[in-house]
């Protein structure tokens, strides 16, 4: 027997598949779900690490002596609360 | 050609705004290749081939971002199935892994009995060879794409191809 023969015996005796007209559907309804959108991700990132630049100067400017706010308390509660913040929301994402 | 393309641009929907419609599009073109790729390596279990072959397309649905365009997305697809086949190979507990080659003797000497008895025979083949003859002659696949499939060696393949077609050509030219 030669190998198109047999190709055409192995060929004429696979199985066939009777199909399954909800497969589509079965498999749509496993779908985990939508992540979010890979852009709006990124500009997610970019604001987040503008926040945190935005944050580290502010503390630069505070110890060298610039107050935002004109009493020096207020800006370092100001300050610690806002660290504070991302620092807690930054862990939780990265947990 | 044109199947191609929108092949394309159905995978580009996918991966870069979760198209969740491009997808269904992606499931119903190559499902009836999956299926059918499943069904004769779960020797014939429908409702296996079914749980299969889902858990194929929602793990290409996860990983789709990970295809970069190397081989064919159906190429792709092959081996996802092809590894999940594995592991379900392995979860199984009742049967061993590897089957050896113990087929049945081919009946009267006429095309019908010769047609049933070919796919006993098949099944009867050890892994990798089994998986190899139903790729090359059931699903037409080259030489290159089984060896990307199954994560194996092109000249092994070569050589698990041609045991498997001696031993069904010893057992039909009798």
């Amino acid at each position: 027997m030669n190998d198109k023969e047999l190709k055409t015996l192995i060929r004429r005796g696979m199985r066939r598949d009777p199909g399954n007209p909800f497969f589509t559907r079965k498999v749509m309804n496993r779908l985990p779900e939508p992540s979010a959108h890979t852009a709006a991700r990124w500009v997610f990132r970019a604001a987040w690490l503008a926040c945190g630049a935005i944050l580290a100067a502010l503390w630069v400017n505070f110890i060298t002596g610039f107050t935002a706010s004109p009493h020096p308390l207020l800006s370092l509660i100001l300050l610690w609360s806002a660290t504070l913040f991302v620092l807690y929301t930054s862990l939780r994402r990265a947990i | 050609m044109r199947q191609k393309i929108l092949e394309i641009s159905l995978l580009s929907q996918c991966a870069l705004a979760d198209n969740r419609q491009a997808f269904g599009r992606l499931v119903e073109m190559y499902s009836p290749q999956v299926r059918r790729f499943l069904l004769n390596l779960t020797k014939g279990d429908a409702v296996l081939t079914d749980d299969l072959s889902q858990e194929t397309f929602i793990k290409a649905y996860i990983a789709i971002r990970s295809f970069k365009g190397l081989s064919h997305f159906s190429t792709w697809l092959y081996k996802i199935a092809y590894n999940e086949y594995l592991a379900w190979l392995r979860h199984r507990s009742d049967e061993p892994l590897d089957p050896g080659y113990d087929a049945p003797d081919p009946g009267p000497d006429d095309d019908d009995s010769r047609t049933a008895d070919v796919m006993e025979a098949v099944d009867a083949l050890a892994e990798p060879t089994r998986s190899i003859i139903i790729l090359f002659y059931c699903e037409d696949r080259p030489i290159k794409e089984i060896a990307q499939i199954l994560g194996l060696n092109i000249n092994t393949v070569k050589v698990y191809l041609k045991r498997g077609r001696d031993r069904l050509q010893q057992k039909f030219s009798k």
